[in-house]
């Protein structure tokens, strides 16, 4: 038999050895992507007109939407000559995000930013900090009642993206599946977080208001993801299996269409509903580009460190008092993608 | 000599007699101590504005919370028990507060009490499925996390809840009743005292160290262990209610969210404050500095202008330094007193 002679032995393990070393001299070439120059300081103060001004950021969960908040705040920062610091904790917690909006204000710093997650928890904080001559700015979510304490806020109007987004999402479920009626998934991977609460709200409101105008009958039902992407593809994948092809579309409240996408193309479901959702991390963005996705939208996060610190250095000088900020909702789709993803590159 | 003599000459939990440099080596908080006095030392010199009176204050403020929920823990991790389950209670519980109060219209003197006795009950709860059914505290709890999680989620419809807007309640429990002095930092000291002195000179605590040091002989010396640990659950559900209806009264609403992940912190202040997860060793004051020492590396780490991302790496380094040398000190002046 073939199998049995030395000389197809030697073949087959001098073939075998062949492929095995193309496949780790595959696997050994560098797949590192291209450094982007980093234009901010990280923290170190330079010269600049404000030189010396120490400036603190606290979010309340560091996750990655965070990043180009975190650089615009620092590229800012950089031109002036700012001392900057940016913390928070490492997933969302009010309560240790007040413990260290004190520490940060201990450490005596000529302004802060902060962000406001509910409408009491964080009050003694900025009222002790303006009493105290620290110029504070909101940044990213506000919630209501904000402008009694007389500081500015840079972000999005949570409701009005909402809407936008409940609108489009309406708008491809028809093109997708060519039905009036089915129900369109709305996820949220942090209940509690007024932020995605308010734009839950505005994709229902923006669906209904669609239906009005279009004569389609769309439904909406929450799911409640994660941001662990196992724990998150687990919940879609329990959602579509009880429901199936009664599904339309998915729009997720923040960056979780990611999960959808991924849990898509690994059951060959692309195409079959239209998935949307907010936020222009890398993954949402490959997902625009081969299809999974249909669309997100933005909320310019850069300006929401870049634009908060200008409003803080107008508030060291000349003195202009704080103001308020919307950075919209930017549709980002097929048709725009390759140029957001240039864009956004240099944060990822 | 009686049982609770011989168990407390066992675990040392007598510190009395010898010259004042014996007993301080022998105390068992001697390593916590070193390693806070250490790291405090090193924020003095290097954290600008870290000695401040109101920088110091705050961080009592801050550790206030952890202090009251890990005094609650230490009974449970001497007894040879955990709870993971407090970060959800502790959100459960202000949530239910402040829905009683909010959305109920539960008067808040009412609801408060409520809140502590829901926290006792879930304790008990806890306890008596982990002692009768024999089944590892360590699930029991975990399913209690994920369990009460959700009913907080539940309850406050996903949304934060506004808490109480009564004067009295807020000054009680988040008023400054000295100059400076934040009422949660009273609420802990008193917390603390009283834990320390049930452990080290009542005969339930002579009992938590005998169970959990010792469980075999703890029977044998006619110690009902299941009703000890059940009260060290139940005690540390309670403390927990008193933890969220402070945390309530000083934020002025309560999030569904609240607590996610704090367990880890409380733990981490019983360990760091000497404990051991075997059970049998372990004390109030040492866990009190334990949360101490996770209260000024947070606070000097901001001060230092350390940025968020090295500031996990930091304090995760610095906890593990804290324990080790702990550890080390414990061990060394244990050897210098059987010398």
């Amino acid at each position: 038999m073939a199998t049995n002679s030395p000389l197809s032995r030697r073949g087959l393990l001098i073939s075998g050895s062949l492929a095995t070393a193309g496949i780790l001299a595959t696997a050994c070439s560098s797949e590192k992507e291209p450094s982007v120059a980093a234009a901010s300081s990280g923290g170190s103060a330079a010269d600049g007109p404000q030189k010396g001004k120490k400036v603190i950021f606290v979010v309340h969960d560091k996750n990655p939407f965070f990043a180009p908040v975190q650089r615009g705040f620092e590229d800012f920062g950089a031109i002036m000559g700012w001392q900057t610091q940016f913390i928070g904790p490492p997933a969302q917690d009010t309560q240790k995000t007040v413990e260290l909006q004190a520490s940060a204000l201990s450490a005596k710093p000529d302004g802060v930013i902060f962000t406001r997650i509910d409408e009491t928890s964080f009050d003694a904080n900025i009222q002790k900090a303006t009493s105290s001559g620290v110029k504070v700015i909101l940044s990213n979510v506000a919630s209501d009642g904000y402008e009694k304490l007389g500081v500015g806020f840079v972000g999005q109007n949570f409701v009005n993206a909402g809407d936008a987004c409940g609108r489009e999402i309406a708008k491809y479920a028809k093109e997708r599946t060519g039905k009036s009626d089915g129900v369109i998934v709305c996820g949220n991977f942090a209940p509690g977080s007024t932020a995605l609460e308010q734009r839950i709200q505005g994709i229902k409101q923006g669906i209904e208001a669609y239906n009005k105008e279009n004569g389609t009958s769309f439904t909406t039902e929450v799911l409640v993801t994660s941001t662990d992407e196992s724990k998150a593809v687990a919940a879609i994948d329990a959602k579509y299996t009880s429901k199936k092809d009664e599904i339309v579309g998915w729009a997720m409240a923040a960056f979780d269409h990611q999960y959808v996408s991924t849990w898509a193309k690994g059951k060959n479901l692309v195409g079959k509903f239209a998935v949307g959702g907010f936020d222009l991390i890398q993954p949402v963005l490959d997902g625009i580009k081969d299809k999974s996705i249909d669309f997100s939208l933005g909320q310019n996060p850069y300006a929401q460190g870049w634009i908060a610190a200008a409003l803080l250095a107008e508030e060291f000088d000349p003195g202009y008092p704080a103001r308020t900020y919307d950075t919209g909702a930017e549709v980002v789709d097929a048709a725009n993608v390759d140029a957001v993803a240039t864009r956004e590159a240099r944060f990822a | 000599m009686t049982i609770q003599q011989q168990i407390a000459i066992a675990y040392r939990v007598d510190d009395s007699g010898g010259s004042l440099v014996r007993r301080l080596l022998g105390a068992r908080e001697f390593g916590v101590l070193a390693a806070t006095a250490v790291i405090f030392l090193v924020c003095a010199v290097g954290a600008d504005g870290f000695l401040a009176a109101d920088n110091l204050l705050s961080v009592a403020q801050q550790i206030a919370i952890l202090g009251i929920v890990a005094t609650g823990m230490t009974f449970l991790i001497v007894v040879g028990e955990i709870d993971l389950s407090v970060g959800s209670l502790h959100g459960f519980l202000a949530v239910e507060l402040a829905w009683l109060v909010t959305k109920v219209g539960v008067p808040v003197g009412v609801a408060a009490p409520l809140a502590i006795l829901t926290g006792v009950m879930i304790g008990v709860i806890n306890g008596l499925i982990t002692t009768r059914f024999k089944i590892p505290s360590f699930v029991v709890t975990l399913a209690a996390l994920a369990a009460l999680r959700g009913a907080a989620l539940l309850l406050s419809d996903g949304v934060p809840i506004r808490g109480s807007r009564n004067e009295a309640f807020t000054h009680l429990f988040a008023g400054s009743p000295l100059p400076n002095v934040a009422a949660q930092t009273l609420w802990m000291a008193a917390v603390v005292a009283i834990g320390a002195f049930v452990m080290a000179r009542t005969k339930f605590g002579y009992d938590v160290y005998s169970v959990g040091g010792n469980p075999s002989a703890a029977a044998g010396a006619g110690i009902a262990s299941d009703r000890v640990k059940v009260m060290c659950f139940a005690l540390t559900g309670g403390l927990t209610g008193l933890a969220s209806i402070i945390l309530v009264g000083w934020l002025g609403s309560a999030n569904p969210l609240t607590g996610n992940g704090f367990e880890l912190s409380v733990i981490a202040a019983v360990v760091v404050g000497g404990a051991g997860l075997a059970g049998g060793t372990g004390s109030v004051l040492g866990t009190f500095l334990g949360a101490v020492i996770t209260g000024v590396i947070t606070n000097a780490l901001v001060l230092f202008g350390v940025d968020g991302n090295w500031q996990q790496v930091a304090t995760g380094l610095l906890i593990l330094g804290a324990v080790m040398l702990n550890h080390l000190v414990a061990k060394r002046s244990a050897h210098g007193l059987n010398a």
